[in-house]
């Protein structure tokens, strides 16, 4: 159990440069109070992404989102306030698109992780390996990615720096733009 | 450095998946193309152009329909390969659309495409390599109808653009060309053009995630260098396959990588190279090599090397090595 601890002390820096909230407090205080709140920010020209990544709603807004939006999933997975269960929810989502940006969120947990980082397209593993909450055994675990890409930055990320941020050169020399096809 | 098979280049794909679409025996059809996908590394790209056009043209006469270029791909990241993770990690429509200007050669070794913005409007040019045959309309149709349902589909904004210029002839039924696109064409265009509205550069990508991003570019980029970005090492790579079928002339080299001579000098220029300089760069490579690591008599490699006269490798022996070929292959 010890090994699926995030290593919060090493990453403490980075997240506050790269948490959303951290990046907009005006966002950050900003409340849906329905799904038609959430429609309108979409709505909106221009649209602003920082917005919609931030805002904060309750799990039953969300809810309200998702099953009267199912269109605007994808920008509900972008949120990095989203509570847990929509997490859970979004991480098994038929589409791509919306697992993709749910494997990049740094609020998820290690069994969401485990999960999305066996997703079977490796743009969503991707995410996983370059998230920089990935815990030390979900990188362990991505070592044996079958796409050489993800393998060798997660094991880049446990030889040299688990934030992912100080990786050697030379670690990614031998692929090819096979590694990349999915 | 693994070989680059065209079968696997993003494109390809595309193209199998709309073939397939429609009903076609893909497979038979390359064939009765020319296109032999397992050996079309040893195709130079004007040949590897006529032939996919070569397989639209077939497409169209045995599907019957000139519009099969709008076929919508069954995934538009189908056609991405490589790219797709650039793409969906870009910050929003104009970010992606300059990476895949910068690495388009990767997914499509036959097309370019440039992303301008000037006096505030802008514009996406897609240049298709025409070979010795003209490209049928249809791969212009294609190419658009994949870049703008991945923008679509990228973004989830039901993205129009202003207008279009298409260099195909006008179609009998313009009007599904006018609903597939969902704006005004204009036909027999000296290029093709599709005018984009500024704001819709601006949409964001809501899978926009900046690591991945920079990752991703870094991979691209380095792949870009060893699949040979550079004119210089095209012409190095065209060299290697085609030095033995003679001495090596700069309008063939041009006509073999789809450009003019004025061009290619141009390029090659640019790089601080010549066609003369990379000719003689690339024969001494391999003398050295064939005399290190084969039995080839001083004439074998005379010919090898395209040299039409063995006095003409004598002396090029001499001024790289200092020593006759005889003495090469002597004392290796």
């Amino acid at each position: 159990m010890q090994a699926l601890v995030r290593p919060i002390a090493e990453h403490d820096a980075l997240y506050e440069l790269t948490h959303a909230h951290a990046v907009n407090t005006q966002a950050r205080s900003m409340v849906l109070t329905c799904a038609e709140d959430f429609r309108r920010m979409l709505e909106a020209r221009p649209v602003e992404p920082a917005r919609l990544k931030a805002v904060m709603a309750s799990a039953a807004v969300w809810w309200d989102v998702l099953e009267q939006m199912p269109d605007a999933a994808v920008w509900v997975a972008a949120n990095r306030t989203i509570p847990e269960e929509i997490i859970r929810h979004l991480s098994a989502h038929a589409s791509i698109q919306v697992r993709t940006a749910i494997a990049s969120n740094p609020e998820m947990g290690d069994d969401v992780m485990i999960a999305l980082a066996h997703d079977k397209s490796d743009l969503v593993r991707m995410r996983v390996a370059c998230n920089a909450q990935t815990s030390r055994a979900v990188l362990a675990d991505l070592v044996a990615d079958p796409c050489v890409v993800v393998s060798k930055h997660a094991q880049a990320r446990l030889q040299h720096d688990i934030n992912g941020v100080t990786l050697p050169s030379s670690y990614l020399d031998e692929v090819s733009m096979f590694d990349l096809l999915h | 450095m693994k070989p680059m098979l065209i079968s696997d280049v993003g494109w390809c794909k595309a193209m199998k998946d709309a073939f397939t679409q429609r009903g076609l025996d893909v497979d038979g059809l390359l064939a009765e193309a020319g296109v032999d996908l397992s050996q079309a590394e040893e195709l130079d790209l004007a040949e590897l152009t006529d032939g996919f056009s070569r397989a639209w043209e077939l497409a169209v006469a045995k599907s019957g329909d000139v519009a099969i270029g709008l076929t919508v791909p069954t995934h538009p990241l189908n056609s991405l390969g490589v790219l797709s993770h650039v793409v969906l990690s870009a910050a929003n429509v104009q970010a992606a659309l300059q990476a895949l200007s910068r690495f388009t050669h990767l997914v499509s070794p036959t097309a370019t495409i440039d992303l301008k913005t000037e006096n505030g409007r802008s514009f996406l040019t897609l240049t298709i390599a025409s070979g010795r045959r003209p490209v049928p309309s249809q791969r212009y149709d294609f190419y658009c109808t994949v870049l703008l349902h991945g923008i679509r589909w990228v973004t989830g904004h039901e993205v129009r653009p202003i207008a279009f210029q298409h260099p195909g002839a006008e179609p009998a039924d313009a009007q599904r060309w006018r609903d597939a696109f969902g704006c005004s064409i204009q036909f027999n265009a000296p290029t093709c053009m599709i005018e984009i509205d500024t704001a819709d550069l601006a949409l964001p990508i809501p899978t926009a995630d900046q690591t991945v991003a920079d990752l991703c570019e870094r991979i691209a980029t380095q792949i870009a260098e060893q699949q040979g970005g550079s004119v210089s090492i095209r012409v190095r790579q065209a060299l290697m396959k085609h030095l033995s079928k003679g001495d090596p002339r700069r309008e063939t080299m041009a006509s073999m990588l789809c450009m003019s001579e004025r061009t290619l000098q141009r390029r090659l220029t640019e790089e601080g190279t010549s066609f003369a300089e990379l000719v003689d760069e690339v024969r001494r490579e391999l003398a050295q090599r064939y005399f290190q690591h084969s039995d080839c008599s001083p004439t074998e490699i005379t010919f090898a090397l395209g040299f039409s006269d063995p006095s003409n490798f004598y002396r090029a022996c001499k001024r790289w090595f200092g020593r006759s070929p005889s003495t090469m292959r002597c004392t290796n």
